[in-house]
């Protein structure tokens, strides 16, 4: 039968490993948090873009295959001149000049554009997630940074523990992507 | 703190470092005391002659010889089991102390933070320090 006093020491080593296990299971939270911040920040970097910026992009994609298509040597003047008598016009070898540049460019020039730009902004838009959250450029990048702050408060919450824990003689592993950022910091600038 | 003003604690900065290289001393380490376990293994395993019984000097075969040897190579076949466990665990925090130890370099550099007497081992060249 054990005495009184080995039973306080045993009382007290078991607490001690509960209050250890305590900690671990701490560390463990705050860690699964930092995962699932940075699967949504991964989630808000890869979101769409907003229609209105779909629409921008649309227009630059037919603006730049039109300048492609017409680069240098296209220009519709060419049919209001004046020719000599004879002068044969060979049309199809000015076209297929334009088409071998850009196709979609000489489709859109030739009166298609407006058509092109609907289908091509309903295909962006078919192409998204259903229910998928579109960021503007701000909006993104504020989502981003309110993320950040999130992830960063837990980081320094961890450092803190696994720190004040090793004070106590209990060693706790760094995750393998813990941020030098925060594990480099002085004690005072983890608050 | 912004990224502007990030100040590196260089004696912490130091001790990951230090752990990194003393991780990496005791694989060293763990990895010698397997290898020499493991040709004392193979030293016990010749002493079990060709025929697979130890003989006398007369030729004849001793049974009480055999039974030590085998009893030896078992209780060291043990110990090899242990030291390689021991060799894994070790590799295992040496990796992950590594590669915090060289992401902490990195930062220190990328933030022109790098201890002086860290300089001439860990120092970006002169070339691309950020001044």
């Amino acid at each position: 039968m054990a005495s009184p006093a080995a039973s306080k020491i045993t009382d007290a080593f078991s607490r001690a490993r509960a209050a250890i296990s305590g900690v671990r299971k701490d560390v463990e939270n705050i860690r699964l948090q930092i995962a699932e911040k940075q699967l949504a920040r991964n989630e808000v970097e890869n979101a769409p873009i907003s229609p209105e910026e779909i629409e921008a992009r649309v227009d630059w994609i037919l603006d730049t295959a039109e300048s492609s298509a017409t680069a240098g040597s296209w220009h519709a003047g060419w049919l209001s001149q004046p020719l000599e008598a004879g002068t044969k016009i060979n049309i199809d070898d000015k076209v297929e000049a334009l088409f071998e540049r850009s196709p979609l460019g000489t489709l859109s020039i030739f009166g298609f554009r407006s058509i092109i730009r609907a289908a091509l902004i309903e295909e962006a838009r078919a192409g998204m997630p259903i229910e998928a959250k579109c960021y503007t450029p701000a909006e993104r990048e504020a989502a981003i940074a309110s993320i950040d702050a999130e992830v960063e408060a837990l980081e320094i919450l961890e450092e803190r523990i696994i720190r004040e824990a090793e004070s106590e003689g209990v060693k706790i592993a760094r995750r393998e992507d813990a941020n030098p950022a925060i594990f480099l910091r002085y004690d005072r600038d983890l608050k | 703190m912004t990224a502007k003003q990030i100040t590196i604690d260089a004696k912490r900065l130091k001790a990951i470092v230090a752990d990194s290289e003393a991780l990496a001393a005791a694989q060293r380490d763990a990895g010698h005391h397997v290898r020499d376990l493991r040709k004392r293994l193979s030293e016990l395993r010749g002493g079990l002659n060709p025929g697979g019984t130890p003989l006398y000097a007369d030729g004849k075969p001793n049974a009480e010889k055999r039974a030590s040897l085998e009893k030896q190579i078992a209780a060291l076949q043990a110990e090899i089991a242990a030291a390689e466990e021991t060799q894994e665990e070790v590799r295992d925090k040496r990796s992950l102390a590594g590669k915090l130890s060289t992401k902490a370099i990195e930062f220190a550099n990328a933030h022109n933070q790098l201890p002086a007497n860290m300089e001439s081992e860990y120092g970006l060249p002169r070339r691309f320090k950020n001044y």
